[in-house]
């Protein structure tokens, strides 16, 4: 049964405080309260039914006890949102319903004092006062939220805590009958009510709470006075005051003016008994304000001791996270959606310098996909290599987040290494040739025929020469095709038919020395290709094939048409592969289980891999049924780096 | 080697290397073979007189195969001497701007013996088809 205004913000609707609970708790237990103390006074009153007010006092009683009853059940359902038409009803009921005992009142037989009808009416006024500013503050907040409802209300409250107070003054000067405890009553309740409201109003702490705990506190303080008021009308003494009539009509019997009348005028047993009721009441009210407000407070200052400790917190996260990027030798630039920049750290202005058209730069090279790329000299200050990488985020303020690396020494140490390994192997080439020519010509026979033991050694000494120039040679073509700066690719259209057969010339006398038979089968099939390391990759599978043979083998070599274009298959009976092993062979430096044992560096079927990919064709290797391994590459018909160089 | 070619002059730092080419040429060409350690000797032979083929290092000291041959064309313009380069570079891009240089072969090391005389035959026989 409240006035309060806050049902239609749904109090209590979703995730409940503690505190919230505990006045749950309270609306339950007055609205419980209030509906039986209902039914007690209306079955008690039923044996007076001589005057009429006394009908409409106990319809009045069962009104608000319905309500009450209502007002539970409604809060029990957590349906807090039904309860503001129902306290608004309750109070439009109440107003006629006041109306009426005040008309009663007014036409009494016993005739009221002049004083009395004043104060009646200055309640009957009060409580329109009341209905207005339920109805006035339900409308703000459904419209615009608790925030500006609690500054109309404030205006509102203060206005009413002027009138209230003009009306205490002017009752006490006026009044010198018992009715002055139950008007007073009214009042200072009302008084109260407002500053609770006011209070809370300008604090901003749960107006909601503290509105809801008073006017629960209210009810039954009412009640309980509208009891006691009853059981004196009932009573066989002389009836000196029919103003309690106001009482029911606001819930707010306890005020300290009570104490001041009863010290003042009251002169009868139950003017003390009711205005110490009252005084009990008005203590307790007074009391739960304060314990809600204290307890509102503390909570208050808990969360904010908590938002500075997380502010302080979040604040030194903040600057340790801002001295590591100032402070950490990459650089780190963040990029908006219109990839302009957002952020940007000391260290990759020291490294960009002029950012300027370095940035349109980096933005041509984000928008064509490049996430990973190298800014070279003129980039940069000082002249110097800075790796670029990327990192796409999904986030509506910042789009990409770009780490610079100076890579200068890396880079620098690369290249030397490269230079050096070139640098050896071109030497080693040169006293090969020596080694390779001399043992050549001794092996001819030309000069004089060897002993059979001096040929033997001869042999031993070719293959092994052989065997290091291809080891060099591997690691040469491994170096070119994996060089940043690839030699550009010249393909010309050639048959495939005749690099087969190429190959096979070249490999027949290394088959023949097996005893292993090389089977040619090729469509003529014409691509664009470089011929020399078309045939490489051929010659370096067919050599693969024959190394991992047994003597009497077959080894077929296959050039068919196919969608893409060629596709060339090498198929052997030797050693095979693991299945697991099938995507890996093609790393370079990658050892199969199967040929761990068999030399080889690991280099050339990654070399065939680069080949192949450069031709903008792929290489694949499947295990055979019954045996051994197929390996195969596919070259497009028209090769896709051709179609990208026409493009640019 | 053929009955066109009577002289042919080799070039390169390398001792090894010009002996076996030399013992190459010799044994399966047939015809004298003058040696020079460098660019410049070989120029100075040039001065002297003429050769049918010259086959020519690309890394020499000093002066390297490619610059000799610049130098060997400036000092006399009407050179139509068949050149072949032995390279122990074995790309095609080097292989490429050798040959725009107006050098009828480029060899690559290590080469067999027999294999660059038939090489060496090819040259001077095209050379030969072609005055």
């Amino acid at each position: 049964m409240e006035i309060s205004p806050c049902r239609g913000t749904r109090p209590y609707g979703g995730i409940r405080t503690e505190q919230e609970n505990f006045l749950l708790i309270i609306d339950l237990t007055t609205s419980l309260a209030t509906a039986l103390v209902c039914v007690v006074i209306v079955a008690h009153s039923t044996k007076e039914r001589r005057t009429s007010a006394m009908r409409w006092i106990r319809a009045g009683v069962l009104v608000l006890g319905l309500g009450a009853l209502g007002d539970f059940f409604a809060l029990l359902a957590h349906e807090s949102r039904l309860s503001f038409p129902a306290s608004m009803s309750e109070s439009i009921l109440w107003s006629i319903l006041s109306t009426i005992g005040v008309t009663q009142f007014l036409r009494g037989r016993r005739g009221p004092s002049r004083t009395e009808r004043i104060t009646t009416l200055f309640a009957a006024l009060s409580s329109s006062f009341g209905l207005v500013w339920l109805i006035g503050l339900g409308t703000i907040v459904r419209k615009d939220g608790v925030g500006s409802a609690d500054r109309v209300l404030s205006t509102i409250v203060l206005f009413g805590i002027a009138l209230q107070i003009a009306i205490i003054v002017v009752t006490l000067k006026r009044t010198e009958h018992a009715s002055l405890p139950g008007f007073s009553t009214f009042a200072g309740g009302s008084l109260t009510i407002s500053v609770a409201h006011a209070m809370s109003a300008f604090d901003h702490i749960g107006i909601v709470s503290i509105s809801r705990a008073l006017t629960g506190l209210f009810s039954v303080a009412g009640t309980i006075g509208l009891g006691v008021s009853l059981w004196i009308t009932n009573s066989k003494r002389p009836v000196r005051s029919r103003s309690f009539l106001v009482t029911p009509l606001f819930y707010a019997p306890a005020t300290i003016a009570v104490v001041i009348s009863i010290l003042k005028y009251a002169d009868t047993v139950d003017e003390y008994v009711f205005g110490l009721t009252s005084m009990v009441q008005f203590a307790m009210l007074i009391g739960q304000t304060t314990s809600h407000r204290s307890a509102a407070r503390r909570t208050q200052v808990a969360l904010e001791r908590r938002v500075t400790q997380r502010t302080h917190e979040l604040q030194q996260a903040n600057q340790l996270v801002n001295r590591a990027f100032e402070f950490t030798a990459d650089g780190i630039i963040a990029l908006d959606p219109e990839k302009s920049i957002l952020f940007m750290n000391p260290a990759s202005r020291r490294m960009l310098g002029d950012t300027g058209h370095v940035l349109e730069m980096i933005r041509t090279k984000l928008l064509i996909g490049e996430t990973c790329f190298d800014l070279i000299d003129e980039m940069t200050s000082p002249p110097g290599t800075i790796r670029v990488i990327g990192a796409r985020l999904d986030s509506p303020t910042v789009s990409w987040v770009l780490t610079l690396r100076d890579v200068t020494e890396e880079m620098g140490l690369l290249r030397m290494k490269t230079r050096m390994l070139t640098a050896v192997s071109h030497e080693i080439r040169t006293p090969l040739t020596s080694l390779h020519g001399s043992l050549a010509l001794l092996d001819s026979g030309t000069f004089a025929v060897l002993p059979p033991e001096a040929e033997k050694l001869v042999s031993i000494a070719r293959t092994s020469s052989d065997r290091l120039l291809r080891l060099v040679n591997e690691y040469l073509d491994f170096e070119r095709l994996n060089s940043r700066k690839p030699e550009t690719l010249t393909l010309r259209i050639d048959d495939l038919a005749a690099v087969v057969e190429e190959v096979g010339r070249l490999m027949g006398p290394l088959a023949a020395n097996r005893m292993i038979r090389l089977v040619l089968d090729a469509d003529r099939v014409e691509v664009p290709m470089a011929r020399d390391q078309i045939v490489q990759v051929l010659s370096n599978l067919v050599h693969n094939a024959i190394k991992f043979s047994s003597p009497d083998c077959i080894i077929s070599v296959e050039a068919r048409r196919s969608e893409e274009g060629v596709t060339v298959s090498v198929l052997d009976r030797g050693r095979g592969l693991r299945p697991t092993e099938l995507e890996r062979i093609f790393e370079p430096f990658f050892q199969s289980s199967v040929t761990e044992n068999l030399g080889g560096t690991g280099m050339g079927l990654s070399i065939c891999h680069s080949i192949v990919s450069k031709h903008g064709g792929r290489i694949w290797a499947e295990v055979r049924e019954g045996g051994g391994a197929a390996f195969r590459f596919s070259l497009p018909a028209v090769g896709k780096t051709l179609i990208d160089r026409l493009a640019s | 080697m053929n009955q066109t070619v009577r002289s042919v002059l080799v070039v390169d730092d390398d001792e090894s290397i010009r002996a076996i080419v030399n013992l190459s040429i010799r044994t399966y060409g047939k015809c004298a073979v003058t040696l020079a350690a460098s660019g410049r000797e070989a120029l100075e032979l040039l001065q002297r007189r003429h050769f049918d083929l010259i086959v020519l290092d690309v890394m020499i000291p000093e002066m390297d195969g490619p610059a000799t041959l610049r130098e060997i064309r400036r000092q006399h313009p009407n050179f139509r001497t068949p050149v072949a380069f032995l390279t122990a570079k074995a790309q095609t891009s080097d292989s490429a701007s050798l040959l725009e240089l107006g050098a009828s072969e480029v060899i690559s090391k290590p080469f067999d013996p027999r294999a660059l005389v038939d090489t060496l035959c090819r040259i001077v026989k095209a050379d030969h088809a072609e005055s």
